[in-house]
């Protein structure tokens, strides 16, 4: 369907984005000029930072495919452009990651990997044509492409400790949030001596992928994850933990943390340990803003707007704990079909079973009905700025685009991440425009977040 | 051939030339500016491909950046979601949607699609006007952009104009620069009706919004108004474009296909003098515009330059610091030029593209030193690391374009695309800015610490070692 300011990209940035996220992986583009720039650009902006197209090239090696390519076909120009990345980049792996023009005018991309590999070189391949569906859908499957490809290349090694789960589902490039949401992940997870596999961001490399089938267990984050664990279980039969969203908040952290310990069968005690300390955790930091929160009121009839990954668990941990009245969730990244019913059951789970779930891309669809429903507070991108304000609500930038702070760690995941989010909830409440009491009550003060105005704030500094 | 014959408009054809056709221009080069210079002299400068390259942008990329700051314009992008990734990019907010192509469309057209996105955007963001680009998926199957566009205009009652960007016809991205340009005159600009008395056209395309209103209050100083186009235009405002009684390049390259386009089509004359860039340069850009104006504008010139002096003054702890210019050819020459006249010294160019349109500037060049390296190729960060390595840059002067590559060298970066550079106000936001990056690298010199992700081998590689002579 057509879309308005379309959000969820397309399969070849989905790609090419998870291989970025993974050091010592060289992409290679087999691609027209521009379709890692448009990937790249968008990485960058949904995490709120500057994306100019002409700073956007990311260093990408690409076969850059010109008419000629087009008309005659671009197989040995990928050829010549397999043999000399392999001179120009440095890296543990290359993989041929193939656009729409290659797609359609049938480069045979294989028999040039085959090549490429009876040279010796460590290359792999994945097809990943924008048409074939979203940067969702480009992520899973380009990360089951790996795990399907990369054993023939580099078999699991056996030397060292196995991780004990792979994370699956946080999606670079789309939740701009992803490299501090797996550290949260991670962190909670080591709360009850879980060491997990990130596979992606800061840190992680070839190997990480390369030791991914030895793990115990697969966890599933978010339905993106689910073609990736998938594999590992029919290959491995690796046990699939299918949470389906990022757990925000102490609550969800244990259900994770539960979920695994079955999974691992780990002891009891170390489960409740764990869980407890989440919820110390959760407690505490909370506890500083307990006042803040009654004071300002703040209860709202909120809207949830986000991925499946993560407006699922931001409203779970909204209804949950902090006892919002989370009226609408729109989940923004067309889930299959039959991941749909899971993702509305969670929601209502928590909820209630009043709360409306919707499944809706298009950013006018979603502003009309923001309009429409009036919500206090919403959670959602940038995109829903006009949406929220229109009706007077406070907007909580909780998924890509964000546009009010840029992404580089930050995260809204976990217990560490839960905190952050009423930091964000209370911010965002305060930054709200002031509504001046008529003339006749201006000697009354009204309860408000706001503790002094800008004036009475600018002269305090000043004196 | 000449430069007027090679930028001839063909307003009749269905879209733009590239810019290799039209302007001659190259995008690959590794070599001195002496060399170069001799090659410009004689015949055409030779085309030369890449056996290895990277990704940069095209021509839909460069045209999307450019209409959407049309106010009150809407951009339908016609082809795969991703293609329209560069709108949540930097730029001005215009309502925008994409048709989404999937799979089954690729192959059986999407024509339903584009219909159902136009209704969409019109009913839900009100758009005055709307663009439809084409993208790589819909040129090779053809769909006939024109058949939708023309239907859909007279059922919502406005402009729809087709914009026939295709992403692999050249080399160049900014022939999407002309691409937009010739959409816009073919299907949105009214035929002429009268000049208006002292109005002129200052024909802005990749320049920052900021420098283009210091240029346009310049010229209001000299007694002279002016409108921007196409960069910065509105809807409405496209139809003043056509009446006015003169058109003026901002960056005569980029401004070209649409001064030639307003001057041959709708009567409207063209001035293109270089660009207003460094006291010289701008004074002579004014007194250019003046003349065709019939204005002494000696007087703002001397009042503008005379304030000048202390900003060249600061630089000179600085002098001789060397400088590499790495921007669309005009500019490049132009702020290499800047670059001399505040005591700083220049280490290399590198140009995205370059034509025989600047055969005489690379002559001034290689005039001054034979052996100085000019790099062509956009986004090519590999050979530009590749060359800065061996250079002792101190500076790199870009406009919009990545700097992690030259920061990891330790090498500080000055982006045009926020340090404005026109007119006299941009020399003195320029020193200032080389100022403190000569002043205080730090944040390069951190950068410098981290791993290079080029290999050894082909660091120690000649800068060429890719590029070689195309075979048609």
């Amino acid at each position: 369907m057509a879309a308005l300011d379309d959000r969820n990209g397309c399969a070849l940035h989905g790609a090419l984005a998870l291989l970025d996220a993974v050091e010592g992986i060289v992409p290679i583009l087999h691609a027209s000029a521009g379709c890692g720039v448009a990937g790249n650009v968008a990485t960058a902006a949904l995490a709120g930072l500057s994306a100019s197209p002409l700073a956007a090239g990311g260093e990408t090696s690409s076969t850059v495919l010109h008419e000629k390519q087009v008309v005659f076909g671009g197989t040995s120009r990928l050829r010549e452009q397999i043999k000399n990345t392999v001179k120009v980049h440095a890296g543990d792996l290359y993989v041929v990651a193939s656009g729409c023009v290659p797609e359609v005018v049938g480069d045979d991309v294989p028999a040039m990997v085959k090549e490429a590999r009876e040279q010796r070189f460590p290359v792999l391949s994945l097809a990943a044509p924008g048409f074939k569906g979203s940067a969702w859908s480009g992520y899973a499957l380009a990360a089951r492409a790996l795990l399907d490809q990369l054993p023939a290349l580099l078999p699991p090694t056996a030397a060292g400790p196995a991780p004990d789960v792979n994370l699956f589902g946080i999606v670079p490039g789309r939740d701009p949030g992803w490299d501090g949401d797996l550290l949260e992940i991670e962190a909670l997870l080591a709360e009850a001596g879980v060491r997990a596999n990130r596979l992606l961001g800061w840190g992680q490399g070839v190997e990480a992928w390369r030791e991914a089938p030895r793990a115990r267990a697969s966890v599933v984050l978010s339905p993106w994850g689910a073609p990736a664990a998938a594999l590992l279980a029919e290959r491995h039969g690796t046990p699939i933990v299918d949470l389906g969203f990022v757990p925000v908040g102490s609550r969800d952290a244990g259900l994770l943390v539960e979920r695994v310990a079955a999974a691992l069968a780990l002891p009891q005690g170390t489960l409740d340990a764990a869980r407890a300390r989440l919820d110390g955790r959760l407690r505490h930091f909370l506890g500083k803003a307990a006042a803040t929160l009654l004071l300002a009121d703040v209860q709202k009839r909120t809207a949830v707007v986000g991925p499946s990954a993560t407006a699922v668990g931001q409203a779970r941990f909204l209804a949950g704990t902090l006892g919002q009245l989370v009226e609408r969730v729109v989940i923004t990244d067309e889930p299959a079909a039959d991941r749909r019913a899971a993702l509305a059951a969670a929601v209502r789970e928590e909820a209630g079973a009043g709360v409306e779930v919707l499944f809706q891309a298009c950013r006018g669809e979603i502003e009309a009905l923001l309009r429409r429903s009036g919500p206090e507070l919403v959670l959602g991108s940038a995109l829903e700025r006009a949406g929220a304000q229109g009706g007077g609500a406070a907007l909580v930038e909780g998924a890509g685009p964000v546009r009010r702070s840029p992404i580089l760690r930050r995260s809204l995941a976990g217990v560490d991440g839960a905190i952050r989010l009423v930091e964000e909830i209370i911010a965002s409440l305060r930054a709200l425009p002031v509504v001046e009491p008529p003339v006749e009550r201006a000697g009354h003060e009204a309860p408000s977040l706001h503790p002094c105005n800008p004036v009475q704030a600018t002269q305090n500094r000043g004196g | 051939m000449g430069s007027e014959d090679r930028a001839t408009p063909a307003i009749q054809h269905r879209t733009a030339a590239t810019r290799e056709k039209r302007a001659g221009a190259i995008a690959a080069y590794a070599g001195t500016a002496g060399r170069l210079a001799l090659e410009a002299a004689g015949s055409a400068l030779a085309p030369r491909v890449r056996t290895f390259a990277q990704d940069a942008t095209n021509d839909l990329q460069r045209a999307l950046e450019l209409l959407r700051t049309i106010e009150g314009l809407g951009i339908v992008v016609h082809g795969p979601a991703g293609c329209a990734g560069t709108l949540h990019g930097d730029g001005p907010a215009a309502p925008w949607a994409v048709t989404g192509l999937d799979q089954r469309d690729s192959i059986m057209g999407g024509d339903g699609r584009l219909r159902e996105a136009i209704r969409r955007l019109h009913a839900q963001r009100g758009p005055r006007a709307i663009v439809v680009l084409g993208t790589p998926v819909v040129a090779i199957n053809g769909d006939e952009l024109q058949t939708v566009t023309d239907e859909l205009s007279e059922e919502l009652g406005i402009p729809i104009a087709p914009i026939l960007t295709d992403g692999f016809r050249s080399r160049i991205g900014a022939t999407g620069h002309d691409v937009a340009v010739h959409g816009l005159l073919k299907h949105l600009l009214p035929q002429r009706q009268a000049a208006a008395a002292s109005r002129v056209n200052l024909l802005a395309v990749a320049e920052g919004a900021e420098e283009v209103q210091g240029l346009r209050r310049l010229l209001l100083e000299a007694g002279i108004e002016s409108r921007t186009f196409p960069r910065g235009a509105s809807v409405e405002g496209l139809r003043e474009i056509v009446n006015a009684v003169l058109s003026v390049s901002v960056d005569p390259d980029e401004s070209e296909y649409a001064g030639q386009a307003l001057r041959q089509l709708r009567g409207v004359p063209y001035l293109s003098p270089p660009a207003p860039i460094g006291a010289a340069g701008t004074a002579a850009w004014l007194a250019a515009v003046g003349e065709a104006m019939g204005l002494d504008v000696s007087e703002v010139a001397a009042r503008q330059g005379a304030r000048l002096a202390g900003a060249v003054a600061r630089l000179a702890p600085h002098a001789g610091a060397r400088v590499f210019v790495s921007l669309p050819a005009a500019q490049a020459f132009a702020v290499a030029g800047l670059v001399r006249e505040l005591g700083l010294s220049v280490a290399g160019i590198g140009v995205p593209s370059i034509g025989p349109a600047h055969a005489g500037a690379l002559r001034a060049v290689a005039a001054a030193d034979p052996g100085i390296p000019v790099l062509v190729g956009e986004g090519q960060a590999f050979e530009e690391v590749n060359l800065l390595r061996t250079l002792g840059a101190e500076l790199l002067v870009s406009r919009g374009t990545a700097p992690l590559h030259a920061l990891r060298l330790g090498v500080p970066v000055l982006d045009l695309a926020s340090v404005p550079v026109l007119g006299f106000d941009g020399l003195e936001g320029f020193a200032e800015a080389a100022r403190r990056r000569l002043a205080n690298p730090a944040l390069a010199r951190f950068f410098a610490g981290g791993r290079e992700p080029y290999l050894p081998g082909w660091l120690s590689k000649s800068t060429h070692w890719f590029i070689k002579h195309e075979v048609k």
